[in-house]
This record gives structure tokens, C-alpha cells and sequence, in this order.
């Protein structure tokens, strides 16, 4: 026992410097203020992780990496705006809403859609694009050929976890076989390819993206016509989420994000699209 | 850069040689954040064994058997609260909460390995006590019957071979704790579990990057259930040995050897 208390000591010791270290919150750096980002880096095209700096890719806190995609932009775009230094933080899907309330970071920018549930508990930013839900399919499915959400009546589907396409999208397909929501997209892709799933809804971006790999997925896009999903137009927009009565960095991003257009928010989507690493 | 091959195989070569480093690094998180978290786990486990383990007796001040009683409790709590929840939900409650309840900001590593050495602690714990619980209470009494306190029970007698008893769950232990720091994602911690979700996520390819990951797993799990088998031998000493002939107490038994004595071989 008395051998060990100077051990245990040591270790308390190295942890509670650890522990110092860890609080940085409102620190500085190079003079200016941190803006500490959330995300998943593991969304492409919103957000991934890359082992370069090439496109000029964020560094991950605490890894390696560096990220980057349309997240990534909108964010140096805002930090460059209003002054900040970024630091992008890897956190799961799952826990950015508890990161962002905790304080861990300042605000998740990670492909969020802005809902009424999500507003309970989060602020979010006016929207910073705006997705189309489409439907993926296998090209030898039955529901290939598909016109509209009607016409896949019966199909058993899913949709990933605590999304507006699993929770919204999903229960309007009449007779539909709703399966457990997938946690991460690949693995809603998995679940697609394998058979165990007949559709999956998702987002365009995504769906651009799935199609690179697996090129027997069809993308069927109901958008414009009588028979597609319905959806409040809040629920498709996408948003950055800051803690709840952040207004001072809520303002501060709205006003910044009011300086891009719809146009703008395409043509960064499309280029992210086009500089993924799925696309080289 | 190249762009993805079609084939599984070119895919995990792909992967292995664009995210090789990145999964590397992941390995080396998991890898130290296990071995610490284990070994302070360990500590925390032979202190609250040894805790609850001290004999109390009828004739003992009311003082002490109040202190006992109470600090047994506090223990009892800790270990069933800690095995008893789900590690990511602790991981959770003690990152993100100790910031919205107490407006601490403890930095990732330092909340990864407080995690998972808390969390062993509250099973090695257990293990301890049954280890010192399986050595025989004939040698209790002989060190009593020598003049040994409790503690230099513990220490010079019963440690040592409870030590060596628990040796193989110290290594179920580690191996667990191995795989199980996947669960650190939820905090942020870039193990080698999140970084295959992220090239999963990156790429789409979902059997490819867990495939890589698997094998990353595997090779450190076998390396370290080898590693505690090396150090379990070592532990047992020389298979053949003589008998001290320093202790003039040894000639009276004779100066017996045992050449290539097996395990349950008697002589």
C-alpha cells in the first residue's frame, strides 16, 4: 500500500495537468478568439477527414487529419468573417446536440437539419443550404421505376438515426415495412446493397455520393412533382446549431451567413461534391 | 490521389495506403488510453479490494467498525453504479455533464482515461477480493502465528499469490478494454474505432474500412493476451530450482532438487 500511494500520486498529478490543459474555453489564438466547430468529419460531402491539408483542409483537434467539405467551407467562411480562429472538433453524430449544449464546442456545423424538435433544445442559424430529399434504390429493385412516394407503397425501408428523412420521410410511404434506423450513412448503404432494405431516404448530397460507390444504386427525386414527400420547408433546411441562448454568436452567424445566396450555397455544395475524395 | 478501385481487395489497399497513418493513429490512442486506463484501473481495483477485505472482529472500537461500515458502502456503491451502467453513458454523463453541472472542462484525454480506469476499477475490484478470498486462510493464520499484521499479510503473503491468481483477468481486462474504448467516440476521441467511421463515412465503403479495423483489433488484442502469457511464466518462476542453501534451516529438509517439475506433478 505505501509503495503505491507516490504512483498514485505521479498519476494524479499528470492528470489534473491533463485536465488544466483541457479548458480552453473563449482562449486565444495567434490574437484572436476560437471558434470551435463540431462535426462528424465522416459525412461526405458535408463534412470528412483527409490525411493532407490539400483543398486546404481544417486540422482535426486532437487527431492527425484535417477536414474538410461543405461544412468545413461554410465555417472558414464564417470564422474569416467575423475575425475567428477555426478549430474543428470530431465528435459522433449522436452527441454534437449534447457537445454544443455542454460548451464542449461553440457551434455544429455537420449537416443538421433544422427542426422542431432539434429547436427545443438548440438555436439554430437561418439556413445554410437547403437539401432535396431523394430516394435511393437498388437498380434491379421493383421500386426502381418509381413516379412517386406512392408507387413504393409496401417497400420495407430505413433511414438513418434521428433524421428528418427516418422520422418525417418514412411513415409517408403507404404500407411501408419501416426497418431500425441506421446509426451512420454507410451503414444505411450497407443495409440497401445487402438486400435487407428495399430504399433508403436520404439527401441529395449523399445520394450523389453513395451512387459513386455502389453504381447499382438508382437516385429517384420526386422533388417538383404532385406525389413527393411532405416535408415543411424548415425541415429540409439545414442549419448550424449553437447553444440555446447563445444570442450573441447566434447573431453574429446570421449576419455573416446573410451575406451568401442560395446560389453561393450551390455552388460551394457543388464544389465540395466535385473535390471529395470519392470524386478524384 | 487515385480514385477508388472497384475490387474489395483494391479497396482495402486503397484504404490501407491513403488512411494506413490515420488508422494508425487511432490504433495508438486505443492502444495507450487501454494500457493506462487498465493500469490505473488495477490500482483502484487492489485498493478496494484490499478494503474489503480487512477482517473485522468482534472485540473491535465501535469506531472502526463505523469507519469500515461507511467506507464499505461509499465502495460497495462505486462498484455496483460502474458495472452496473452502460461505459458510453458514463462517458457522456462525466464529459459533457461535469461541464453543464460544474463547469468543468476536462480535456478529452484526461475524460478518456478517467473513464475507462474508473470503470476497471470497479470489476478488478471484485477480482481482487476473490482473489484474496481464494488463498487459502491457513496461510492468514500462519503469518498471524509469525507476529504479521494485517498489512504485512497482505503485502509479504497473501498479495503476491493472489497477484498471481488474478493475472489471467488482469489480461481479460486489458483485452476489453481494448475494444471497448470504441465507445470513447461519443467524447470525441479519436480511437481506432472513430477513424474508420470516418473513412467509412468519407469513402462509403463499409465492409472495406471495418475489415482493415478488425484485423488492427485482432493484431493488438493477440500481441497482449501473448504478452500477459510471457509475463504469467515469469511470474511462476523457474520450472526447475533448488532449495536456498543460504537458510541453515534448509539442510534439515534435505537439499531436495526438482528438475523439469510440471504443473500438478508432485515430489
Amino acid at each position: 500500500m505505501r509503495k503505491l500511494i507516490p504512483i498514485l500520486l505521479v498519476f494524479a498529478i499528470i492528470l489534473s495537468v491533463a485536465a488544466c490543459s483541457g479548458s480552453n474555453s473563449g482562449s486565444q489564438k495567434n490574437g484572436k478568439p476560437v471558434l470551435r466547430v463540431g462535426m462528424e468529419c465522416g459525412y461526405a460531402p458535408y463534412n470528412w477527414a483527409q490525411p493532407d491539408d490539400s483543398n486546404d483542409a481544417v486540422p482535426i483537434k486532437g487527431s492527425n487529419d484535417y477536414a474538410y467539405g461543405y461544412d468545413v467551407m461554410i465555417a472558414k467562411f464564417l470564422a474569416e468573417k467575423l475575425g475567428y480562429e477555426l478549430e474543428i472538433h470530431k465528435i459522433d453524430w449522436d452527441s454534437l446536440p449534447v457537445a454544443v449544449q455542454a460548451g464542449t464546442v461553440d457551434c455544429v456545423i455537420a449537416g443538421q437539419s433544422i427542426t422542431a424538435e432539434r429547436l427545443e433544445t438548440v438555436d439554430f442559424t437561418t439556413p445554410y443550404y437547403y437539401a432535396s430529399i431523394v430516394v435511393l434504390t437498388m437498380k434491379d429493385s421493383k421500386y426502381a421505376n418509381a413516379k412517386g412516394v406512392s408507387d413504393l407503397a409496401g417497400a420495407t425501408c430505413t433511414s438513418q438515426l434521428n433524421t428528418v428523412w427516418y422520422d418525417v420521410c418514412l411513415p409517408q410511404i403507404p404500407d411501408a415495412d419501416i426497418q431500425p434506423a441506421q446509426e451512420t450513412a454507410p451503414t444505411m448503404l450497407v443495409a440497401l446493397n445487402s438486400g435487407k432494405v428495399d430504399l433508403v431516404v436520404t439527401d441529395a448530397p449523399t445520394a450523389m455520393a453513395a451512387v459513386m460507390v455502389y453504381p447499382d444504386m438508382k437516385i429517384l427525386d420526386f422533388t417538383g412533382t404532385e406525389d413527393n414527400f411532405e416535408v415543411s420547408e424548415e425541415e429540409i433546411n439545414i442549419g448550424i446549431s449553437v447553444k440555446k441562448g447563445n444570442k450573441e454568436l447566434l447573431d453574429k452567424l446570421n449576419a455573416a451567413l446573410a451575406e451568401l445566396t442560395v446560389e453561393d450555397f450551390e455552388r460551394m455544395m457543388n464544389e465540395a461534391i466535385s473535390v471529395q475524395p470519392l470524386s478524384e | 490521389m487515385g480514385s477508388l478501385p472497384a475490387d474489395f481487395g483494391g479497396r482495402i489497399l486503397f484504404i490501407l495506403q491513403k488512411y494506413g497513418p490515420s488508422l494508425l493513429n487511432g490504433a495508438l490512442t486505443t492502444l495507450i488510453i487501454a494500457v493506462v486506463g487498465t493500469f490505473i484501473g488495477c490500482i483502484i481495483g487492489f485498493i478496494v479490494g484490499i478494503i474489503q477485505t480487512i477482517p473485522v472482529e468482534k472485540n473491535d472500537s465501535i469506531i472502526k467498525k463505523a469507519v469500515l461500515w461507511v467506507v464499505r458502502l461509499i465502495l460497495n456503491i462505486y462498484v455496483e453504479v460502474f458495472r452496473g451502467t452502460p461505459m458510453m453513458v458514463q462517458a457522456v454523463f462525466i464529459y459533457y455533464g461535469s461541464l453543464t453541472v460544474f463547469g468543468i472542462n476536462m480535456s478529452m484525454w484526461f475524460a478518456a482515461f478517467f473513464i475507462v480506469s474508473i470503470n476497471t476499477g470497479a470489476y478488478m475490484a471484485e477480482t481482487v477480493r476473490g482473489g484474496i478470498l481464494s488463498i487459502d486462510i491457513g496461510q492468514t493464520e500462519g503469518a498471524k502465528a509469525i507476529g504479521m499484521n494485517h498489512y504485512q499479510t497482505m503485502t509479504s503473503v497473501i498479495l503476491p499469490q493472489a497477484l498471481r491468481n488474478i493475472m489471467p483477468q488482469i489480461g481479460n481486462n486489458l483485452i476489453i478494454n481494448i475494444k471497448d474504448t470504441c465507445v470513447l467516440s461519443t467524447i470525441g476521441t479519436v480511437e481506432l474505432f472513430f477513424a474508420s467511421k470516418s473513412v467509412a463515412g468519407t469513402y462509403y465503403t463499409f465492409f472495406e474500412t471495418y475489415t482493415v479495423t478488425m484485423a488492427m483489433y485482432l493484431i493488438m488484442t493477440i500481441f497482449f493476451a501473448w504478452l500477459l502469457r510471457v509475463m504469467e511464466k515469469r511470474m511462476d518462476g523457474p520450472k526447475s530450482y533448488d532449495l536456498a542453501t543460504k537458510d541453515t534451516l534448509a539442510h534439515t529438509s534435505g537439499m531436495i532438487r526438482f528438475p523439469g517439475r510440471k504443473w500438478g506433478e508432485r515430489k
